[in-house]
């Protein structure tokens, strides 16, 4: 290589200087960047703790060995996928210090993952509206209808939550897929 | 986790981080966003960094792989082909030729090459070794040596072959 090209190329990049403060405030917005990431982890704990708690009271008012046998199924569902996020999380987070093939092939594992994480989801999220929609209707004809605090409580909370975590779902399948299709094309 | 070997990764490699960034992204909001992604990504790997290679390299490694990861999840919503266009880099008759303008023309440029040989010149110009870049892409020294040469020669036509540099091969 040409020695005096790189020295003046050299001179010129490094001539980019960062100054303390924004290295001060590079730590600081890591700092709460650090503290988002602590706060979804706890808010995905909170779903599965609610989305567990609705099955739990749904489960009390149970029929028949068939719905009590879907209740129990839709919550080690939901226990299946909240350990399933917190071990894609974990995932993500692995081999960023390996060199590039190494830290590519994780990459490309951990979409694989995620697009599963995404059917598994969907179809938790089935099968608890399959069990808790008679539930609702029971629901409906003991409380009445409409958006009293039990309502808000059992049934439009828990959809909206649904509803919230099943679109979020179709972003991360659909990044994960773009994310494999980069991958396998760049290889 | 304390934070002050965070800290101290921050005020050491910061600057360095902040210009191997502009080899991946050329808007400030993307830089800051990768900015933050990279120190993330150190904070959460620091724990796992037993001194098997320098500490100059793990940190290096960490933010050229979320360079990677960050573009290829950026560009998601473009078509999978190689005909995006993308900013000419090379200088045109209006260009201010300071060593802003010049820099920033040299990072257009660098952004233009395909990941290895962008890796290997982004390390090249932060003062790296070859020994040290083959350690870092595990790869040999003579891979990096091609990587750099094809590297140079790409980044000769697109800022206009400065002709600066007739001196001996390394």
């Amino acid at each position: 290589m040409t020695r005096g090209e790189w020295v003046e190329w050299e001179r010129l990049w490094q001539s980019d200087r960062t100054s303390e403060e924004h290295l001060e405030a590079l730590i600081e917005r890591t700092r709460r960047a650090r503290r988002s990431l602590w706060l979804l982890r706890l808010l995905s704990t909170a779903v599965a703790v609610v989305a567990l708690a609705v099955v739990a009271a749904a489960l009390r008012h149970a029929g028949n060995p068939f719905e009590v046998t879907l209740g129990v199924v839709v919550g080690i569902g939901i226990v299946a996928v909240w350990l399933m996020d917190l071990a894609n999380q974990r995932h993500a987070a692995a081999k960023v210090e390996a060199p590039a093939d190494e830290y590519v092939a994780m990459r490309r594992a951990l979409c694989v993952r995620q697009v599963r994480f995404a059917q598994l989801a969907w179809m938790v999220t089935a099968l608890d509206l399959a069990f808790l929609i008679p539930w609702w209707i029971g629901g409906f004809k003991v409380h009445g209808g409409g958006f009293h605090a039990m309502q808000l409580l059992t049934m439009w909370g828990p959809l909206t939550l649904m509803g919230a975590f099943v679109w979020w779902t179709i972003r991360l399948r659909r990044r994960a897929r773009a994310e494999l299709a980069r991958l396998t094309s760049s290889q | 986790m304390s934070d002050v070997p965070f800290d101290r990764i921050v005020r050491t490699y910061g600057e360095a981080l902040s210009r191997v960034a502009w080899g991946y992204v050329d808007g400030a909001a993307d830089h800051d966003d990768l900015m933050q992604d990279i120190l993330v990504a150190i904070w959460q790997a620091l724990p796992r960094f037993r001194g098997d290679s320098s500490e100059r390299t793990f940190v290096f490694r960490i933010a050229h792989n979320r360079g990677c990861s960050f573009i290829t999840r950026r560009r998601h919503d473009e078509p999978l082909n190689a005909n995006t266009p993308i900013a000419d880099p090379r200088p045109g008759p209006d260009d201010i030729l300071d060593d802003a303008g010049r820099r920033e023309q040299l990072a257009r440029a660098v952004r233009t090459l395909p990941e290895a040989q962008r890796q290997a010149v982004l390390l090249r110009l932060e003062g790296f070794s070859l020994g040290e870049i083959a350690a870092l892409q595990a790869t040999s020294e003579a891979n990096v040596s091609v990587r750099l040469t094809r590297g140079r020669d790409r980044l000769r036509e697109l800022l206009g072959g400065s002709g600066r540099g007739r001196g001996s091969d390394a």
